[in-house]
């Protein structure tokens, strides 16, 4: 596999982990206690999302795109930034990971997710996980697939213009990366050397399309070198890899310019809950690919590393489920919208 | 207390499910979340996990069936009182699709409007107005809203199917959700002529007549049988095949069979093996016509046409190829049990990439099958009749049976089907006692 000739080290961050792991074993910036929150965090969005696909079989959730597979690499990032402090992110449909672990309560969720009252974007009107949260520094998502990587070279431009030190970092798919978009903004964020990391979530799928079908290449990161950004192959089933990779790649992006950070991870579910995957894919990669699963990978490394027991990682679960299970019950209790307020927020007032 | 569990709204434009397999059987405590039953949809095949905790009581929805969304599929026995969307989740989509229609004119008069005003001197709302409300009947209101009732929501696609084809929609009953017009039904109107006026079926009917309802299975029946011949350029051909050998082999195995196997050593055992074997030298007879392609099958699954308790049904026995005539007798078997109990499940029928149908079992000696769409070609096997046939210079009695074919035409011509046809001949022609059963 050809690697990338230019970027930050210019080499599959797998490389990078004894380099740059401090004393304790720990990759730099991070103690044990961060870790341990954020493997909640994952474990909490894992609940919520399957049972979110489950609430849309029982025809409580019209559609939901799952981010099963590709945690690791939405935390590790996500936990970049928060440690960086000064990161701004536009993120896509399949970003639950990001948006929860970034402040939504699971309550909020499911009432997203369920079109009910108590949705905090939209109060139930809109596409799930749609609107802005800028407390949390997450630009309102568009459902166009690739629109968001123009707004974050632009959103770069204008953080350049005023001197802050602002970094954004736009998450899109592999498929994302075949649409005309990503060369103009790619081009432009090189042409200028803006502070962007364009973080691709390379799940091989663009829907139904295998990313044989949509490429000519392996490496999406490949393409880096030909706009002139910093390209990076990473292991994004690895939290630990993901958080070093990306905390390296907001330093590049800060004082050098824009990195394209291709993360290699697995799409576990069908690409939404309206699509049947067993048309265009083997039941046998699915399972081969489940081995990998972030989370019990993650979990495994907490025990391995002694930060978390059995006792723990169980009870970690267990606090999860209770915690949806809730949830749950107050999005079904929510009311739909009031139709009286159908008109509102439509026109300034 | 007894709830009834619904088929659940799911997927976009998704109006309908067909039951697939219950993974719960009446009596089963059931935890809520549990996988309860497979649902097969245009768009994806699911489980529905329970909504409730509880014990199924009974099953409404039998596998296979066909049901609206909203409709009972099973009841149960529980102590939790159902979450509010359980019951709320169909409001009427009649009431509120007319006012969607019209809201560009409510929002510009706003004041005498109750549908979007809610309001709280008791304006009628869009959710509890299921009809008009009772205003003066010339107001402009009222007047728009029975016109918007009317002209109800349609897609371009589908105004556009009506404008070209001369069809006024307000004589369509639409079938899609809130009484929709769909695609479909402007189809259905093109397809039947003057279904709105002259020679509509149900104008014929008169006192002595019966009319039976129809099956959701002899609508799938229908529904398939009329894909096939409108899609597929059928052609037929027969051979004759002298089966006096095969006739004397089966005789010979016949009872040592069943005593061994405990299951009757039938003719089709036989067919179905030479049939794959054929197949595998005629390889474009197990395929797919796809527009600009033609998909070669690699697995071998013969569908084998049985009479249900509801109708015609053809499970498939997978890979097919990789079973001798014993395996093939007792997959035969199963197969006739499970049609019989109704014990089928959704994969015992999908998947199939041939399809032999053995008329003869009702005394046909000729057919002019319909292909099980989207295969290229079936088979039909001939009742077996003693003839005097012409045997070198001498005239002999021998054991004779038809095989008809129906193929499509657009993948094979009559050299391929015949070839085949040829193939199957021979192997029948030259079976034997040393023919391995096993």
């Amino acid at each position: 596999m050809t690697q990338p000739r230019s970027g930050p080290k210019n080499r599959s961050a797998r490389s990078s982990r004894s380099s740059k792991t401090s004393d304790t074993g720990l990759p730099r910036g991070i103690t044990a206690d961060d870790l341990i929150d954020y493997y909640k965090r994952m474990v909490l969005v894992r609940t919520i999302d399957e049972r979110i696909w489950m609430m849309n079989r029982q025809g409580k959730v019209p559609i939901a795109a799952s981010s099963q597979g590709h945690e690791a690499t939405q935390l590790g990032s996500l936990l970049a930034a928060e440690k960086d402090g000064d990161c701004f992110l536009f993120t896509y449909y399949r970003d639950l990971a990001v948006k929860m672990a970034a402040g939504l309560t699971p309550s909020q969720v499911m009432k997203s997710f369920m079109g009910k009252e108590g949705d905090p974007y939209s109060n139930g009107r809109q596409f799930p996980l749609q609107g802005a949260d800028l407390d949390h520094k997450i630009i309102q998502l568009s459902n166009v697939v690739a629109a968001g990587l123009t707004q974050a070279v632009g959103y770069a431009l204008a953080s350049r213009m005023q001197g802050d030190d602002t970094v954004s970092i736009v998450y899109f798919g592999d498929g994302a990366s075949s649409q005309g978009e990503t060369h103009e903004a790619m081009n432009f964020a090189g042409v200028h050397k803006l502070p962007v990391i364009f973080l691709c979530e390379n799940n091989h799928y663009a829907i139904s399309v295998p990313q044989k079908s949509q490429m000519a290449i392996t490496d999406i990161a490949n393409r880096a070198e030909g706009y002139g950004l910093a390209g990076v192959v990473v292991d994004g089933m690895d939290i630990i890899q993901v958080y070093e990779a990306t905390r390296e790649a907001i330093s590049h992006a800060r004082s050098q310019g824009p990195v394209l950070l291709e993360m290699k991870l697995e799409r576990f579910m069908p690409h939404t809950t309206d699509d049947d995957d067993k048309r265009y894919r083997p039941a046998e990669e699915v399972d081969n690919i489940r081995q990998r699963d972030p989370v019990i990978t993650m979990g495994q490394y907490m025990t391995e590393q002694g930060f978390l027991n059995q006792e723990q990682i169980d009870e970690i679960s267990k606090e999860a489920t209770a915690a949806i299970n809730q949830a749950t019950d107050e999005g079904e209790e929510a009311p739909l919208p009031d139709p009286s307020t159908m008109f509102d927020h439509l026109f300034k007032d | 207390m007894a709830l009834i569990i619904e088929l659940p709204h799911v997927g976009e434009s998704v109006v309908e499910g067909t039951i697939g397999k219950w993974l719960k059987k009446p009596g089963d405590q059931i935890e809520r979340y549990d996988p309860l039953v497979e649902i097969v949809t245009d768009k994806v095949t699911m489980e529905m996990p329970s909504p409730v905790s509880g014990v199924l009581s009974r099953i409404i929805a039998e596998e296979g069936q066909t049901i609206p969304m909203g409709a009972p599929i099973a009841e149960f026995e529980t102590d939790e009182s159902p979450s509010p969307s359980e019951t709320k989740l169909s409001p009427e989509p009649e009431s509120a699709a007319p006012s969607v229609g019209t809201t560009g004119y409510l929002v510009k008069n706003v004041a005498p409007v109750g549908p979007t005003g809610g309001g709280p001197d008791g304006e009628p709302t869009i959710s509890d107005t299921p009809t008009p409300a009772p205003a003066t009947t010339d107001s402009p209101v009222t007047r728009n809203q029975r016109q918007s009732s009317n002209t109800q929501r349609l897609s371009p696609a589908v105004r556009r199917l009506a404008q070209e084809n001369n069809i006024d929609v307000n004589t369509i009953q639409g079938t899609g959700v809130g009484g929709r017009i769909t695609r479909d039904d402007v189809m259905a109107s093109i397809s039947v002529p003057g279904a709105t006026s002259a020679v509509n079926p149900s104008n014929l009917v008169n006192n002595e007549d019966t009319i039976l309802k129809i099956t959701p299975i002899r609508k799938m029946i229908a529904e398939a049988m009329v894909r096939s011949v409108s899609q597929i350029p059928h052609a037929w051909s027969t051979i004759e095949t002298d089966v006096s050998s095969l006739v004397g082999v089966r005789s010979a195995h016949r009872q040592n069979f069943i005593e061994k196997e405990a299951v009757e050593l039938t003719y089709l055992p036989f067919i179905i093996k030479m049939v794959v074997e054929s197949l595998r030298e005629n390889p474009t007879l197990n395929a797919t016509w796809d527009g600009d392609t033609i998909i070669l099958k690699h697995r071998l699954n013969i569908g084998v046409a049985m009479a249900g308790p509801e109708g015609l049904i053809v499970p498939v026995i997978k890979d097919a190829d990789k079973l001798s005539i014993v395996g093939l007798a007792h997959a035969l078997s199963d197969l006739t049990f499970k049609v019989k109990n109704r014990k089928l499940n959704v994969e015992d029928v999908q998947d199939g990439t041939f399809t032999v149908n053995n008329t003869g079992v009702l005394g046909s000696i000729s057919s002019q099958p319909i292909i099980n769409y989207p295969q290229a070609a079936i088979l039909t096997t001939e009742a077996i009749q003693k003839k005097p046939v012409v045997v070198g210079d001498a005239i002999a009695i021998r054991s004779i049976m038809n095989l008809c074919m129906s193929f499509d035409h657009r993948i094979n011509d009559g050299a391929e089907s015949s070839s085949f046809l040829q193939s199957i001949k021979r192997r029948i022609e030259s079976i034997n006692l040393d023919t391995p059963v096993y």
